[in-house]
């Protein structure tokens, strides 16, 4: 495991790590509170739970970042709340995004800005050991690099739900796909994450900004979309 | 021109007494003279007597002799020691008048004599004794003096002597005859042998008054003739009692019948011209006089010289005479000259004063020329090539052949230089009645009367050809004997179908048939009749019976049709009943090997072929072979289960009390044992309690609770039974068994629906009741007084209920094959008039599944029993037009038998169910009786098992929890369907997911705010989400569910 920051916190029952990329630096951080995160994305904004959302759907952060999320299952992702439509180990009455009923994902999430890092908690539906990663792409598309984490899925709704997140050394994060697989192949690979963390710059640098991160919604979602679909392939 | 012995005209009347012409005296001829009346205490008081009357006008009776010497063996040998008595050459005796009764008796000490005859004062009896008119002596044979007539038995005959002198020479001319013991004596040729009782030993004759008159005619008396004198009545020299001889005398009316012969004599030649003579009443009668003209063999009358009969009716109401024809019958026999009587006798008469029945009428002898000559003849000219030999009834000289085998009433002869024609058998059955004195090898020249034997005289066998009455020769001893015909490969081959399809007429002993031993059963063995064959490596297809027949099949069945999977010799089909199955006798060679099917006897085996009871056998004429194994005793494989219901069909064969604790025993013990005790049990044969004994019983309850108590002690359940008792002797079988179908059940497993109202007589009816048949009453019986059901067991039907099913079991006993013409007999092809009984009842019990069937398609309705009949019947096949299916059906051809007749293995008890249970039901035929030769009974069970589910699967959860789900596997079970299905329930909507299989597992998510669904995804059965909590229930087939199951 390579450790890049000093403030890596472990996680009882996780461990992460970041995979290198040629174009970026990926540090796994597994700190929801992690003084990094400085948006989100709750999922409470997008309906109660057991509504379906469609797939893709869009969605804006607290702190304005407007993103696209799409299921390559290709079923309606869905609303969920810890204890409501879901049972797990998240804390009680935590608004999660639902892969939906039986489906693997992944879930790939744009952001209608570039980003430096994005974390959340996962847990799959099926009880017992998982692995979680976050592969993180360019505004081209270009990826980045990944991280991965081991989780272990319980029903005791006491917040100890696997968090999982990553910096990278530029703020130039597209987008990013999440997997989240049980170690039970045969069981179902449905998975539930919670409140969506991200790295966003404080002042946005015009330089910085490519005409994609200026894309309005729709071509946010038609990446998605592509992006969908070379995972699938 | 005719010959005449004595005088031209005989006639009969007072009015005629004097003779147109004055004949002298002659001496008498058959019918001139009879035996009247004898006495036979054997005492030498002087009153044993035998008293003769003359039929005819002017006999010389002098030398008349009488014998009580006893002529055996076919009248040629004389039994010696008894006496003959001779009357003397005295005048008196010269020119005896016609009504004359001549007293002769054995001792003179106490006899009165008397030798004077006056009829003109009606002095009509002489009285003789030793001494007087008559001596006693011996004859050239031998004999004594020792005169008296046995109590016990004896027989006495009147004769005139030939030349050479003894009383049982050839050249006697023999009058009359009678005896009265037990067939001890024969009579001499050409008189008939009345075989009186051997008590009658004191006895008149009151009858119609000609020689051969009938033994009906003699009466005995008891009278107390020990002392003299003889009471009124009985008086030697008087006429009997109720005997008129007032018209032989003239006396009275004058009224009598005058006879007269063409030429003064009636004399015939075989295929020849006719005679004839005239019949005239003397004087003119009140009313119709009817005289009844009967012959012997020989000739036949006509009263027109067209039609011809043995008997005439000649009705007379003048005095014009009435002229009867006389023609010999052309017979084939070697006869020579020889002679046949004609009888008259009154037997209807509206004139009884004048003309009484009882009024004597003389007879006519018709001499016969004979056409026939004795033919030398070899054994195969002899038996030819049908089955009725050319030379049937004709004499044959000199016929050579080799003794094969001996039997104990003749011998096997066969021509040792056989021709090139196999369809003549170069053997036949010399019949001598007794032990021959011959032996095995001796070469002779037999000559005989060859004929056509048929058994028992039944028009259900084929004939033998026999020569009979035989003389022979012997040319040599020790000869070798012909080289026996193989049956089968490196021989013969025996036909393997066709019994016999050339027949003309209905019968292969037509004329116009063709006789084809190549093809045709029948031909074959006859071709071979009385030949020295052999059979080798002898496969046996029944076992040994009781008359030591075993049926088998040569080389080990190669080449045989129809085999069994154990070795029987099936009859699979009407176009094939196993003409090439082969009966072995022990005719020759007793205590043959007690032998069961499956068995053989290696090497060859070569007797005699010979035929009786209908069917063509191989005597053996050395010890069968040590036989090698044979099959074993089955045990069925079908056993009941929680939805498996089993039932069996089992003939009991006549069971009642008097058979013995041992044979009940060994029932239940097969019924346990061998039958897995099965759940419902039909019997067929069983009897009242006290079988048969011919009474009134027909309850069978202690026959019927013994054998459930037997069973209980061979570890079986405790059945119960119902039936209902048939009317006494109305249901055919043994003579007093009262044999009826009774049913046996498992209460623990199946119970019984009672309802009450079935009687004997009673017919019971489908009822709806609310679109479900029930019966009207259970057990009934079905139609029990419709005429097809005459003297044959009525159909017993019951209602059962097993789980949630209810079965309507029929059991039968349809009526038996008797009757129906033999495979081997002379009618071809056999007509099976059994049948058409079967097939009615068969129409019956089709009616009534029917009538179940249109209240419920689906009913279940077992049809089962002894329905005597083959599964390719016509009653089988009226059966299934009422939808049943014939389970036998299920097995392999080769395994569908349940009894062995004559070495046939063939399909006489049944299983049928209706189409409901067609796909649940499995069959096994035990076969532990039918191929044995010690048997429980002589069929063998049939047993079927039904899979009726009546039971829900087994369902359990195996439930893994997630966080947006739940993971259900399931384990679903059950005890019939190998799919049962699992259906999910949605607490909250209508939704069913399913059906889901053993082994799948499902996710279920619970999400009240959408709509239900389930899809398929792979790795597991299903997603399934509901709005509300999921219950579980499975279902099998037949729609048995579990209850609503949730997960713990």
């Amino acid at each position: 495991m390579k450790s890049v920051f000093n403030f890596l916190i472990p996680v009882a029952m996780t461990w992460a790590s970041a995979t290198p990329s040629a174009l970026g630096v990926l540090v796994t951080l597994t700190d929801p509170s992690h003084s990094a995160w400085n948006d989100r994305v709750a999922w409470s904004s997008k309906g109660a739970a057991f509504d379906l959302l469609g797939n893709p759907f869009t969605g804006t952060s607290v702190g304005g970042t407007g993103i696209g999320v799409g299921s390559g299952s290709g079923f309606d992702l869905e609303r969920a709340d810890e204890g409501d439509g879901w049972l797990g180990n998240f804390f009680i009455g935590e608004p999660l995004l639902y892969s939906g009923f039986g489906s693997a994902g992944p879930i790939t999430i744009s952001f209608d800005q570039a980003v430096r890092g994005a974390g959340a908690a996962f847990q799959s539906a099926t009880l017992g050991g998982f692995r979680a990663s976050i592969e993180a792409f360019d505004t081209f598309g270009s990826a980045l690099g990944s991280v991965t984490g081991i989780g272990s899925s319980t029903q005791d709704q006491d917040g100890s739900a696997m968090f999982l997140g990553f910096l990278n050394d530029t703020v130039n994060v597209g987008s990013i796909v999440i997997n989240v697989m049980p170690d039970n192949l045969t069981a179902t690979a449905d998975f539930s994450i919670g409140s969506l963390r991200l790295s966003v710059p404080t002042i946005v640098p015009e330089t910085s900004m490519t005409p994609g991160l200026l894309l309005a919604s729709g071509a946010i979602l038609a990446l998605i979309h592509g992006r969908t679909r070379r995972n699938r392939t | 021109m005719r010959t005449s012995f004595h005088h031209l005209v005989v006639f009969w009347s007072a009015l005629c007494s004097a003779p147109l012409s004055s004949p002298a005296a002659a001496p008498p001829g058959l019918g001139d003279i009879i035996l009247n009346e004898y006495a036979s205490d054997n005492t030498t008081s002087g009153s044993d007597f035998v008293e003769l009357l003359t039929l005819t006008d002017h006999l010389d009776l002098r030398g008349l002799r009488l014998s009580d010497n006893e002529l055996t063996g076919g009248g040629s040998t004389l039994n010696v020691n008894e006496s003959v008595l001779t009357l003397g050459n005295d005048a008196y005796l010269g020119d005896v008048p016609r009504g004359t009764l001549i007293a002769l008796w054995t001792v003179a000490t106490g006899v009165v004599t008397d030798t004077t005859l006056s009829p003109g004062t009606g002095d009509y009896s002489l009285s003789l004794a030793p001494g007087t008119g008559v001596t006693v002596g011996t004859d050239g044979l031998g004999g004594s003096t020792g005169v008296g007539l046995a109590v016990a038995g004896d027989a006495v005959y009147i004769y005139l002597a030939g030349p050479n002198g003894n009383s049982s020479g050839s050249d006697n001319v023999y009058l009359d005859f009678v005896s009265w013991e037990t067939d001890n004596a024969d009579a001499p040729p050409g008189l008939a042998d009345l075989n009186l009782s051997s008590l009658a030993d004191n006895a008149y004759f009151t009858g119609n008054t000609a020689a051969n008159d009938l033994a009906a005619a003699w009466v005995r008396y008891d009278g107390p003739v020990d002392a003299l004198p003889i009471p009124e009545g009985f008086t030697p020299g008087r006429p009997n009692p109720g005997q008129d001889l007032s018209g032989l005398r003239g006396g009275g009316s004058g009224a009598g019948v005058n006879l007269t012969q063409s030429d003064g004599s009636t004399a015939v030649a075989e295929g020849g011209a006719s005679d004839h003579y005239t019949l005239a009443l003397a004087t003119l009668p009140a009313g119709q006089v009817t005289i009844t003209a009967t012959t012997a063999s020989e000739v036949e009358i006509s009263l027109d010289g067209v039609s011809y009969s043995g008997a005439l009716e000649i009705p007379l109401t003048l005095q014009s005479p009435v002229t009867v024809y006389v023609r010999a019958i052309d017979d084939l026999a070697v006869e020579g000259a020889h002679s046949a009587n004609i009888q008259h006798a009154i037997t209807a008469t509206s004139d009884a004063d004048q003309y009484p029945t009882s009024l004597a009428i003389i007879g006519v002898r018709v001499s016969i020329a004979d056409n026939d000559t004795a033919q030398v003849a070899r054994i195969r000219d002899i038996q030819g090539v049908a089955h009725l030999s050319p030379y049937a009834g004709q004499i044959v000289v000199e016929t050579p052949g080799i003794v094969t085998a001996v039997a104990r009433n003749g011998f096997y002869l066969q021509d040792p230089t056989p021709d090139a024609n196999p369809a003549t058998s170069e053997g036949i059955f010399v019949f001598t009645s007794s032990a021959p004195s011959v032996h095995v090898g001796d070469s002779l020249k037999v000559s005989g009367r060859v004929i056509e034997f048929r058994p028992g005289g039944s028009a259900n066998n084929l004939t033998i050809t026999e020569i009979t009455q035989p003389t022979f020769t012997t040319v040599g001893a020790g000869v070798a004997l012909p080289t026996p015909v193989v049956l089968g490969l490196g021989g013969r081959a025996i036909p393997t179908e066709i019994f016999a399809d050339d027949a003309v007429n209905g019968t292969v002993e037509d004329a116009g048939g063709l006789f084809d031993p190549a093809n045709d059963g029948l031909d074959f063995f006859e071709s071979l009749e009385g030949m020295l064959v052999q059979v080798n490596d002898a496969l046996v297809t029944g076992p040994r019976n009781r008359f030591g027949e075993i049926g088998v099949l040569a080389d080990a069945g190669v080449g045989a049709t129809s085999l069994s999977t154990r070795g029987g010799s099936l009859a699979a089909s009407y176009a094939d009943f196993n003409p090439e199955r082969i009966f072995l006798d022990d005719e020759l060679i007793p205590n043959p090997p007690s032998v069961r099917v499956g068995q053989q006897f290696p090497g060859p085996v070569v007797g005699v072929l010979s035929y009786s009871f209908s069917a063509f056998k191989v005597l053996n004429v050395g010890p069968l072979p040590a036989p090698t194994a044979g099959v074993e005793r089955e045990v069925t494989t079908l056993v009941g289960g929680v939805d498996q219901l089993t039932l069996a069909t089992f003939n009991v064969e006549n069971l009642d009390m008097g058979d013995g604790a041992q044979r009940f025993a060994d029932l239940a013990g097969a019924i346990v044992d061998r039958l897995g005790a099965p759940d419902i049990l039909n019997l067929e044969e069983m009897q009242d309690n006290n079988g048969p004994v011919n009474d009134s019983v027909v309850d069978a309850s202690s026959n019927l609770q013994t054998l459930i108590n037997a069973i209980v002690d061979e570890g079986g359940p405790t059945y119960e039974y119902r039936q209902l008792d048939p009317v006494d002797d109305q249901d055919g079988g043994e003579p007093g068994g009262n044999i009826r179908v009774a049913f046996l059940f498992n209460p623990g497993r199946v119970s019984f629906v009672d309802r009450a109202g079935g009687t004997s007589t009673g017919s019971v009816l489908a009822v709806n009741n609310s679109g479900e048949p029930e019966l009207s009453f259970s057990p009934g019986r079905i139609d029990p007084l419709n005429p097809a059901f005459n003297n044959s067991r009525k159909p017993l039907v019951g209602e059962f209920l097993f789980q949630s099913y209810r079965l309507f079991v029929i059991g039968n006993h349809f009526n038996s094959k008797g009757g129906d013409q033999p495979l081997y007999g002379p009618l071809q092809p056999p007509v099976r008039p059994s049948e058409i009984q079967r097939q009615q009842q068969a129409s019956l019990v089709a009616n009534f599944v029917q009538s179940l069937t249109a209240i419920e398609p689906n009913a279940n309705v077992v049809v089962l029993g002894d329905l005597n009949d083959f599964e390719f019947s016509p009653s089988v096949g009226i059966l299934k037009t009422a939808g049943l299916v014939a389970t036998v059906e299920q097995l392999p051809v080769n395994e569908r038998y349940t009894y062995v007749f004559e070495g046939n293995s063939q399909t006489l008890d049944h299983v049928m169910v209706s189409a409901s249970l067609a796909s649940v039901v499995v069959t096994d035929i035990v076969h532990f009786n039918s191929e044995f030769p010690d048997q429980l009974s002589d069929h063998d069970p049939v047993v079927i098992r039904l899979t009726l589910d009546g039971t829900a699967p087994n369902l359990l959860l195996n439930c893994v929890i997630s966080a947006s789900a739940r993971r259900y596997t399931f384990s679903v079970v059950d005890a019939v369907d190998n799919q049962p299905a699992v259906y999910i329930r949605d607490t909250a909507s209508s939704f069913i997911a399913g059906p889901y299989r053993n082994g799948d597992s499902v996710f279920v998510r619970t999400n009240p705010r959408q709509a239900p669904f389930a899809r398929a995804t792979a790795g597991y059965a299903a997603l399934i989400q509901l709005r509300g909590s999921p219950v579980f229930q499975a279902a099998d087939a037949s729609g048995n569910l579990t209850g609503l199951i949730t997960c713990p």
